[in-house]
């Protein structure tokens, strides 16, 4: 059973197999954490969406159907609700005026001392802090691309735009994290 | 390049490698906890009826089909030369049950004109034998009076209806039924309401029963010969066998005359007897009612046509009802209508005698 797909594993919980379910969730639970973790602010609320988008998919395994590949369709509820969760706070989800607020806290970043080594911690958790102070669209079209692992098109999918708004997301969130890195990346 | 991957060259390639070596720790073991135990109790609060629906949806589904399309198929099929022979060889059931159920009827018919014999009526309203002779003589019309009569009963029982006097109606519709319609009048009553009134032959408003009830049953008697026997038999009878007539009222002359198809004159009626708001002679003409040769020979001959037609030889049958008809004049041609179809003996007619269209019409 370790070796069937994620969708095969799907199709045997909705059947009755909650072993199935449990390595479904061993799989990925780590991105899916990291992805809620790294897009909203706060414990609490990352756990709070982490359960409710599990258990979401467990009310809904009787609608399931293959159609899609399954770690895009867990990252569609994530997203969705993630999405909620930033409508409630009035957060804006993205836009000129996000881009704006996180390029003066890039400009603020950038007088930190330069390191050559890309393992050092300190980069890490720079990167870290500089992903925090992207727009949301920006942040999430980066986390849904590193933690879920999804392409363009499933990103504009998820996130109802064209390909173009993805790539254009994607592009000036590696520029804002580059730039506020190039004291550790020459 | 593919738009779908997106490969960061040069420093984005960096910094996606140093995203991924960032911290990768897990949710917390607790969440960890409270959601699988979520998606056992799911999967526990119901079993496997789903699973079992969704394993055999596809299947009956496809055995319904497949059951259905077999259903069409052998409808749509032609009938194989055994079951079409089967189908010859079987016995006209509904000719053997209608000609049973017709002999049961003329027997029924023939025990109650015997009762009716037994009862007595007032020697004034018996008509002279000769009398009797010569009503039985106007009352062969023609085919088409037959017929005209025939269709025309319930008009004739509500001109009766209405000519019967309000007083014989009773007043109390409560002490007994209403009149009953013309459909629901039982076959062969004449003799058995003939046998009521006289049972009956209280006068008074409310004991009586109703008169148009009466004389729709006395009108509408199928079997009009059936009645004139009894009559017959009625006025051969001794009236002084009947002591009870002479305890009560004799029966009103018109009814006697609808009863027993004879000529009653009105004048003939006992003193304190009803008098009729119609005339005789009218409640005479409307009583006139075609005689029909109703015996084991009628019966036979339809069932061999019968038999005929089941087989198949239309010719041969429709000779045999030109005999018949030609043999049994009398016999209605609605009866032969309902029996074999207008159109068929129509044709059957039309084809010995042209002058019959005519006559049917």
């Amino acid at each position: 059973m370790r070796d069937e797909s994620d969708e095969a594993l799907m199709l045997r919980y909705r059947d009755g197999d909650a072993a199935a379910f449990a390595l479904l969730y061993e799989r990925h639970k780590g991105p899916l954490y990291r992805y809620l973790a790294r897009l909203l602010a706060g414990q609490a609320a990352v756990d709070e969406l982490f359960q409710d988008v599990w258990l979401r998919l467990v009310q809904a395994r009787d609608r399931y159907q293959p159609t899609a590949v399954f770690r895009t369709y867990l990252f569609s509820i994530a997203h969705n609700r993630a999405m909620d969760h930033f409508r409630r706070l009035r957060h804006p989800a993205g836009g000129d005026t996000a881009d704006e607020l996180a390029d003066d806290a890039l400009a603020d970043q950038r007088q930190l001392p330069v390191s050559e080594l890309l393992h050092n911690q300190r980069c890490l958790q720079r990167l870290l802090q500089l992903l925090q102070t992207l727009p949301v669209a920006q942040r999430d079209t980066f986390l849904l691309r590193e933690e879920a692992g999804l392409g363009l098109q499933e990103i504009a999918d998820l996130q109802a735009c064209g390909v173009e708004a993805v790539k254009s997301r994607l592009r000036y969130a590696l520029h804002k994290l580059r730039a506020g890195l190039r004291e550790f990346i020459p | 390049m593919n738009e779908n991957s997106h490969s960061p060259a040069g420093d984005d390639a960096d910094i996606s490698r140093l995203y991924q070596q960032a911290d990768r720790s897990g949710p917390p073991a607790h969440l960890d906890t409270v959601i699988l135990a979520a998606a056992r109790q799911a999967v526990a609060a119901r079993p496997a009826t789903r699973a079992w629906r969704q394993r055999w949806q596809q299947p009956l589904a496809a055995a319904a089909m497949l059951l259905l399309a077999l259903g069409v198929l052998w409808q749509l099929l032609p009938q194989t030369p055994l079951e079409q022979a089967a189908q010859l060889a079987a016995p006209p059931s509904p000719v053997v049950d209608r000609a049973s159920a017709e002999a049961e009827a003329k027997s029924k018919r023939e025990s109650m004109a015997a009762r009716s014999a037994e009862l007595s009526l007032p020697a004034e309203s018996q008509p002279p034998q000769e009398k009797l002779e010569a009503r039985r003589a106007r009352s062969q019309p023609s085919q088409r009076q037959m017929a005209a009569d025939t269709v025309s009963a319930p008009t004739v029982a509500d001109t009766l209806v209405q000519a019967v006097p309000a007083s014989v109606v009773p007043a109390d519709g409560a002490a007994n039924p209403a009149p009953k319609l013309a459909e629901e009048a039982p076959l062969a009553s004449a003799p058995e309401a003939m046998a009521s009134m006289a049972r009956k032959r209280s006068p008074v408003a409310g004991d009586a029963e109703p008169a148009s009830d009466l004389a729709e049953r006395a009108l509408l008697a199928p079997a009009p010969q059936t009645s004139q026997a009894a009559a017959e038999s009625a006025l051969s009878a001794d009236s002084a066998a009947a002591p009870a007539t002479d305890e009560t009222e004799p029966v009103p002359p018109a009814f006697a005359s609808q009863m027993i198809g004879a000529d009653v004159p009105a004048a003939a009626a006992a003193p304190g007897m009803l008098q009729p708001a119609a005339p005789a002679e009218a409640l005479r003409k409307e009583s006139a009612r075609p005689v029909v040769t109703d015996d084991s020979g009628v019966q036979q001959a339809l069932a061999t046509i019968d038999s005929l037609r089941v087989q198949d030889r239309q010719g041969e049958a429709q000779e045999k009802l030109r005999q018949f008809h030609r043999q049994h004049a009398d016999y209605p041609l609605l009866k032969l209508y309902k029996r074999y179809g207008r159109a068929w003996v129509d044709t059957a007619l039309a084809a010995g005698t042209p002058a019959a269209p005519a006559l049917t019409k």
